[in-house]
C-alpha cells in the first residue's frame, strides 16, 4: 500500500516534472532526458514484473493524455509497460550487483527508447522523420543513462523505506513469503524482491524442494486438511521436513497454539505437485560422525515409519517455515525462524522449544527419522531488510563460526536427556520428549543449519557471503542422487510454460550466462534450491 | 540466473495490458476527434493541467531564481535567498510585462484580438506541441491561431476547460500557408527543415509558383485560411535563411528561420478574433536595412590603471 502510494506519487511529480521542466530544456544533442521512463524502470527493476508493468502503463497512460498529451493515445502505455515488463524481469539483479542491475536498465532504456521513436513513426510517419530520430535519440538515451543511478538509488531507497516500517503492520509477511516460495502467485500482492531473502525459482522439478509454500505444500495441506501440522509422515526424504507453511490449513486463531510446524511432508501426487517444501535433516546434522559429510548416511537415522521413504523426496529437498505467520507476533515470538543475513545463519531458532498453550495440535510429533545429517535447512524470517546496497563488495568476512556444518546447538543450557538420547539413539524425538523440552525453557534447542559443507543444503548464508569464499559455495553433490549445479547448467523452471520468452533468454544467455548459471545455485543467496532431484530412488 | 520467470500471472497481466495499450491506440489512431477520447483528454487535461499550472509556477520562480547561493556564509544565506526570490519575481514579472507589450503592439497592429496565455507545459517526445494555460472557458476554441510577440508560433488543436494544446509551427504535421513578402508569392511552410548543416529550428518552405525567384532575407506572413482558421492572415511567420534548390525538385525549396523562438516560449497569444481586413503585411517587424552583419572591433583604449590610482 504505501508503496504503491509512493510509486503513484512518485509517477506524478515525474511526469509534471517531465512536462513542465525536462521537455522545455535546451541540452546539447536535441535530446532530453525521459525522466518517466527511467522511473519506470527503476521501479520495475525494484519491483518485480507485475508491478513494473502496471507501473508502467500507468505512467505510459498519464503522458498520453496529460496534455498537451501524445498524437496517438496509447502509444508511451504501450511502450512503458513493455519497459516496465522487461526491468522486472531483471527484478533479481538488483539485490546482487548495482553495475549488473545499472547495465541491464540501460540496455532497457536504450531499446525504450528506440522503441517509442520506432513507434511514433510507425504510428505518425508526418511526425517523426527518421533524420531526426537519429540525430535526438543518441543524446536522449546518455541524458536517460546519465540520470538512471540517481533515478535507482532513489527508487531502492523509497523500496527500502516502504518496506522497513510496516513489518508489523501492512506488509504481511506471510504472503511475502508465499510469495517468494510461490513464485508470486498470489494475486494482488505481490511483493517480489525482498532484498534479503533470495529465494529463487530455482527447482523446476517435481519434488524440487522450494522454501516457503510451495505449490505443492499448499496443495498437499488442501488436501489434508485435517490433519494437523507435526512431523507429519509424508513423502518426504529420509530427514526431510516440511514447513507447515500453510495458512490456509492452520486455523489463524490456532497460530499462537501452533508456532512450529515442522512437517515433513509431501504428497504422493509425485510429479504434479511441485515445490516441496522440505526441510531436509536438519535436525540430525552435526550430530553425526562426520560433521563434514553430513550427507553420508548416518546411522542415526531409519526414517522408521511410514513418513520418510527414502525415495519419495528429495535427499536434503528444502525448508519451508512457519515463520512467516509467526512474524506477525513479535512480542511473544514463540519461533523464530531466521534466516540471518551472516554465513551460516540459517538457523532455526528455538523452534521446539517455544512456549504453547496446551492442547492444540501441532508440534514435532510423530516418528522423527531425521536421517542424513545436514542436506538442509530451514528458516524463513526475515527479520532485517538489508539496505539497498550501492557497492559490488561485500560485507564484513564473514564471521567466524564454527564449521559451517548443520548443528544442533543449544544455547543455554543442555537439551533434556531424552531428547539428546533420542537423537543419539537413531533419531527418533519422541513428542514427549519434545514437549518436555519445550517446557524447559532454558534447553531450547537451537538448530542451527548453515550453508558451506558438502551436500549442505543451504540457506541462510545471505549477503554477507562472498562468493569468493570457496567453502561457502554450496556443492550439491557427492551424494548420490545429487547433481552438481554446476553441470546443470541452468535450469529453467517450469512454471505452467515450457518456453522461454524472448526477454528472458536474452537476458539469461545474453548477459553473462555463464555467471547466471554458476551462481544459479549458491550465489550470494544460498537459499536456492535445496537439493535437486535426480529421479528415482537410491 | 537473471530474468524472473514469467508466472502465468505475469503473462496474463502483460497480455491484457499490451491488449488493452494496443486498443487505445487502435481506437485514438482510427478516430483521433471521437467524443470518448475528447472526454478523457478534458478530464485529464482538468486534472493535470491543474498540477501542471502549478508546477510551471513553481518551476519558473526557481528557474528566474536561477543558480544557487553556494558560498555564502550561513547567517547571509536566509537573506541573499529571499532578496534573490524578490529580484526574480521582479524579473519574471518584468520579463512577462515586457513579451506581453510587444504581444499587445504585435496584435494591435494587425488588429487582432488575442487571449494571453502562459505555456505550462511541453510535449513529450518527438511532438511540438505545448499546452498552454487557457482554455475554453476564456473563449478559446480549437483551430485557432497562436502567435507571440515575434510571430507565429501555431496553431490550438485541443482544448479543455483551462489548458489548450498548441500544435506549433515547428511540428512536422503542421502546414501554414504563407505569403512572400514583397512579391506576394504563395507558398506553404511545413515542420523542421533538414539541413544537413546550419541551425536547427528551421522551417521549410515550398512556393507553388515554379518560377518564383526567392532569396535570403524575405519575409512572410500567413496568407489567410478558409474562415481564418486555422491561420488568421498576416501573422509574421519568418525570414527565408537560406535556399535550398535540389536536383529535380519541381518548386524551389527554403529554410526559413522563425520570427518566434519556438525552442522558448514564454506568453503567448491565441487570436480568438480575426482581423477584419486581412492586415497584409503590416504586422512584419521593419526589415533591417543594412541587413550585412557588422564586425565591430572594440580595441581597448589605454585607461589609467586602476592600481594607479588605488595606491595614490
Amino acid at each position: 500500500m504505501r508503496r504503491s502510494l509512493l510509486a503513484v506519487t512518485s509517477i506524478v511529480v515525474a511526469l509534471v516534472l517531465q512536462l513542465v521542466v525536462i521537455n522545455g530544456l535546451h541540452l546539447p544533442g536535441g535530446g532530453v532526458p525521459d525522466l518517466v521512463l527511467v522511473l519506470v524502470a527503476a521501479l520495475a527493476i525494484t519491483g518485480g514484473p507485475v508491478r513494473g508493468m502496471v507501473t508502467g502503463f500507468a505512467a505510459g497512460l498519464a503522458l498520453d493524455i496529460a496534455p498537451p498529451g501524445s498524437a496517438v493515445l496509447g502509444e508511451y502505455a504501450l511502450a512503458f509497460c513493455l519497459v516496465g515488463w522487461a526491468a522486472g524481469k531483471m527484478s533479481r539483479l538488483v539485490d546482487r550487483s548495482a553495475l549488473r542491475a545499472l547495465l541491464a536498465l540501460a540496455g532497457v532504456i536504450a531499446l525504450a527508447e528506440v522503441a517509442v521513436a520506432g513507434i511514433s513513426i510507425g504510428l505518425d510517419p508526418a511526425q517523426l522523420s527518421l533524420a531526426r530520430a537519429r540525430q535526438v535519440l543518441p543524446s536522449a538515451i546518455g541524458y536517460d543513462l546519465l540520470i538512471l543511478p540517481f533515478v535507482l538509488y532513489l527508487a531502492l531507497l523509497a523500496r527500502r523505506w516502504a518496506e522497513a516500517g510496516p513489518l508489523d503492520s501492512d506488509l504481511d509477511p506471510a504472503s511475502m513469503f508465499a510469495d517468494v516460495g510461490s513464485g508470486s502467485r498470489r494475486g494482488g500482492q505481490h511483493r517480489p524482491r525482498q532484498p534479503q531473502p533470495k529465494l529463487a525459482f530455482s527447482a523446476g522439478r517435481p519434488h524440487d524442494g522450494w522454501v516457503g509454500t510451495g505449490l505443492g505444500g499448499r496443495a498437499a495441506a488442501l488436501r489434508h486438511p485435517a490433519t494437523p501440522h507435526g512431523l507429519r509422515p509424508g513423502r518426504g526424504v529420509p530427514g526431510s521436513a516440511a514447513g507447515g507453511q500453510n495458512r490456509s490449513a492452520q486455523p489463524r486463531s490456532g497460530l499462537p497454539a501452533a508456532p512450529v510446524s515442522i512437517r515433513f511432508d509431501g504428497t504422493r501426487g509425485g510429479g504434479k505437485s511441485r515445490g516441496f517444501g522440505v526441510i531436509g535433516s536438519p535436525i540430525g546434522a552435526g550430530l553425526g560422525r562426520h560433521p563434514h559429510h553430513p550427507g553420508a548416511r548416518s546411522p542415526l537415522v531409519r526414517g522408521g515409519s511410514r513418513g520418510f521413504r527414502p525415495h519419495s523426496g528429495t535427499p536434503g529437498g528444502s525448508a519451508a517455515g512457519q515463520a512467516a505467520a509467526l512474524l506477525r507476533r513479535p512480542p511473544s515470538r514463540p519461533v523464530s525462524v531466521k534466516f540471518g543475513s551472516r554465513r551460516g545463519d540459517g538457523s532455526v531458532g528455538r523452534p521446539l522449544g517455544a512456549p504453547r498453550p496446551a492442547g492444540s495440535g501441532p508440534g514435532l510429533a510423530g516418528p522423527s527419522g531425521l536421517d542424513r545429517a545436514g542436506r538442509s535447512a530451514l528458516g524463513l524470517a526475515f527479520r532485517r531488510q538489508a539496505a539497498p546496497r550501492f557497492r559490488t563488495g561485500s560485507l564484513a568476512p564473514p564471521r567466524s563460526r564454527p564449521k559451517a556444518v548443520p548443528k544442533f546447538r543449544r544455547t543455554k543450557a543442555g537439551p533434556p536427556a531424552a531428547l539428546a538420547a533420542g537423537f543419539g539413539a537413531g533419531g527418533t524425538v519422541a513428542q514427549r520428549d519434545l514437549l518436555s523440552a519445550r517446557r524447559r525453557q532454558a534447553g531450547a534447542p537451537r538448530l542451527h543449519l548453515s550453508a558451506g559443507r558438502r551436500g549442505d543444503a543451504l540457506f541462510g548464508s545471505g549477503r554477507g557471503l562472498r562468493r569468493s569464499v570457496r567453502p561457502a559455495t554450496p556443492r550439491l553433490r557427492g551424494s548420490g542422487g545429487l547433481r552438481s549445479p554446476r553441470r546443470t547448467g541452468p535450469r529453467q523452471p517450469r512454471f505452467g510454460y515450457g518456453r522461454r520468452s524472448l526477454v528472458g533468454f536474452l537476458v539469461s544467455r545474453g548477459i553473462g550466462g555463464r555467471w547466471l548459471a554458476s551462481t544459479r545455485v549458491g550465489g550470494r543467496a544460498k537459499v536456492w534450491l535445496i537439493g535437486r532431484r535426480n529421479g528415482g530412488s537410491r | 540466473m537473471m530474468g524472473v520467470r514469467d508466472t502465468r500471472r505475469t503473462r496474463r497481466v502483460l497480455i491484457v495490458l499490451l491488449a488493452a495499450a494496443l486498443a487505445l491506440i487502435a481506437f485514438s489512431y482510427s478516430d483521433s476527434s471521437s467524443p470518448v477520447l475528447r472526454g478523457v483528454r478534458h478530464v485529464s487535461g482538468s486534472v493535470f493541467g491543474g498540477i501542471e499550472h502549478a508546477g510551471s509556477s513553481v518551476a519558473g520562480f526557481f528557474g528566474a531564481a536561477g543558480g544557487g547561493s553556494s558560498g555564502q556564509v550561513r547567517q547571509l544565506q536566509a537573506q541573499v535567498v529571499r532578496l534573490r526570490a524578490e529580484l526574480s519575481q521582479a524579473r519574471l514579472s518584468d520579463a512577462d510585462y515586457r513579451q506581453l507589450h510587444k504581444l499587445l503592439q504585435l496584435a494591435g497592429t494587425g488588429r487582432y484580438r488575442i487571449m494571453t496565455a502562459s505555456v505550462i507545459a511541453v510535449g513529450q517526445g518527438y511532438q511540438q506541441t505545448v499546452t498552454v494555460d487557457a482554455g475554453s472557458a476564456d473563449g478559446v476554441q480549437a483551430r485557432e491561431t497562436v502567435l507571440n510577440g515575434q510571430g507565429l508560433v501555431g496553431q490550438v488543436t485541443a482544448v479543455t476547460a483551462h489548458t489548450s494544446t498548441v500544435l506549433l509551427a515547428s511540428d512536422s504535421s503542421s502546414v501554414v500557408g504563407v505569403s512572400l513578402a514583397p512579391s506576394g508569392e504563395l507558398g506553404w511552410v511545413t515542420g523542421p527543415g533538414t539541413a544537413a548543416s546550419g541551425p536547427s529550428g528551421m522551417l521549410k518552405l515550398a512556393v507553388i509558383d515554379s518560377a518564383a525567384m526567392l532569396r535570403p532575407g524575405e519575409a512572410m506572413v500567413t496568407s489567410a485560411s478558409v474562415h481564418d482558421q486555422p491561420f488568421v492572415p498576416g501573422v509574421p511567420v519568418g525570414v527565408i535563411y537560406k535556399i535550398i534548390n535540389k536536383a529535380g525538385s519541381l518548386t524551389p525549396l527554403a529554410l526559413v528561420k522563425p520570427y518566434a523562438d519556438l525552442t522558448a516560449l514564454g506568453v503567448v497569444g491565441i487570436v480568438i478574433a480575426p482581423p477584419r481586413h486581412s492586415p497584409r503585411f503590416s504586422v512584419l517587424p521593419p526589415i533591417p536595412h543594412p541587413a550585412p552583419a557588422i564586425t565591430v572591433t572594440v580595441t581597448p583604449r589605454p585607461k589609467p590603471s586602476p592600481s594607479a590610482s588605488a595606491g595614490g
